[in-house]
């Protein structure tokens, strides 16, 4: 499988990383963490450059790593600071150093080129400087699926209608257009439907129960960040799509960080403009994206499966996969011009 | 004003046109026997077509997504081009195309 490996990708909460070692594989690397006495998240190649053995298989001395081996002692930017029984430590004794960038509450790690990596480039939602925003982190959703698949699933809101009936989609939808248009690196599909009945989303977090007005907009940014921007107005405001903050707003961010070929973790976030500081209504509404969430690890666990079976036709590709394709090929440039550089 | 169609069975026709209509919607309703799965949204490359290369000037430069969309043609060439993206004027009175093999 291939991936980008120039950016920054999703390790954890921060909530997850203290001053014990971890793993994490990323991207078919396998990495060592552990939050150093500093309070920085330290990401390691957790291999021991003498006999192979995973670092994670040793221990934490003060901000050093022992190896569980012969003893041999990597500091927090993987350079080796001790061979037990030699007196010379070779250039050549070291493990890879990623960098790490930590931000509202979130771990990210840069998983290529580390002359590349630049803090700036983390995703920052405007919403999380905003007190008239309140953000909830949620879970992390492990799928056995690629990352490629599970990426397209979040430019695509046809499929809403008839995965998530109970949650985010409805009939109303189901023969609606979606609308297609590219910024730089954000591929955006998105549609509203006008004077519907209120999806059940929205009728137990909006307490909507009369008609309105809903919008999806998905957008991708590459190559691994989904920002599902979804909310509903009453028919009678005739919301126009510049004023969304007026009404129920809500953010549903996935961080895809593509572990190998056919896995990928999903760790997801919501952020809404109602019912700040209100902690019964993050749960609930964790409650109701873990249902939508579980449907879309169904169907895509078993695409991954019969992607795999022997065909001896090309899928069809019909309107709606514009978004889907245009994130696959804009992907595999990507990959390409990564990999001539190299 | 005319376009002279060639069939995958080598059969040739003629088909009338107005201006401002895309190719695959006239080979389309003429029952040529072409896919167009995603219907004009330039996503599946099964409009294919071959453009007499008398023509191709006339027809101006691709389009970005028609371009990339081309490389994933079964069997592109360096006169295709893809009937969807193809909004027929005077200029194509007279043309000639050829409808590329499909997948299937």
């Amino acid at each position: 499988m291939d991936y980008v490996f120039n950016a920054w990708y999703v390790a954890g909460w921060s909530s997850e990383f203290d001053q014990q070692l971890c793993t994490r594989e990323m991207l078919e690397q396998h990495l060592v963490m552990f939050r150093n006495s500093k309070g920085l998240v330290v990401a390691l190649e957790d291999r021991c450059p003498h006999r192979q053995l995973p670092l994670s298989h040793g221990k934490l001395i003060g901000d050093d790593i022992q190896c569980g081996y012969h003893g041999l002692t990597f500091d927090c930017s993987g350079r080796c600071v001790r061979i037990p029984g030699a007196d010379n430590i070779p250039k050549t004794a070291y493990v890879e150093s990623y960098p790490v960038e930590e931000a509202h509450g979130i771990v990210w790690v840069w998983m290529g080129d580390a002359q590349l990596a630049d803090a700036k480039d983390v995703f920052s939602l405007p919403q999380w400087d905003d007190p008239k925003w309140y953000t909830h982190l949620g879970e992390a959703l492990h799928l056995k699926a690629n990352y490629l698949n599970v990426a397209e699933n979040l430019v695509d809101p046809a499929h809403i209608s008839f995965v998530h009936p109970t949650t985010l989609g409805s009939e109303a939808s189901e023969d609606i257009g979606v609308n297609f248009e590219t910024d730089g690196e954000v591929i955006t599909a998105w549609r509203w439907i006008k004077d519907a009945p209120p999806i059940g989303f929205f009728r137990e977090v909006g307490n909507f129960s009369s008609n309105v007005d809903r919008w999806h907009y998905y957008d991708l940014h590459l190559p691994c960040t989904a920002v599902i921007d979804f909310g509903s107005s009453p028919v009678e405001k005739n919301l126009q799509p510049a004023d969304r903050d007026q009404g129920v707003r809500v953010f549903a961010l996935h961080f895809l960080t593509p572990v190998r070929a056919g896995y990928t973790i999903d760790r997801w976030v919501h952020v809404r403009n109602i019912s700040i500081d209100d902690e019964a209504v993050s749960a609930r509404m964790d409650e109701l994206f873990k249902i939508a969430f579980a449907e879309d690890k169904a169907i895509l666990e078993a695409i991954e499966e019969a992607e795999h079976r022997p065909q001896k036709r090309r899928p069809i590709r019909i309107g709606i996969d514009r978004g889907p394709i245009v994130f696959r090929r804009r992907i595999q440039a990507l990959i390409d011009t990564e990999m001539n550089n190299n | 004003m005319n376009l002279n169609i060639t069939n995958r069975s080598g059969q040739v026709q003629q088909l009338e046109f107005s201006s401002g209509e895309t190719l695959m919607k006239l080979l389309r309703d003429a029952n040529i026997d072409i896919s167009a799965e995603c219907d004009g949204n330039c996503v599946c490359a099964t409009c294919h077509v071959y453009v007499d290369k008398l023509w191709l000037q006339g027809l101006g430069e691709l389009g970005e997504e028609e371009e990339s969309m081309l490389d994933e043609a079964c069997e592109p060439e360096d006169n295709s081009r893809l009937s969807c993206q193809l909004v027929l004027s005077s200029a194509q009175d007279g043309m000639s195309i050829v409808i590329a093999p499909d997948w299937q």
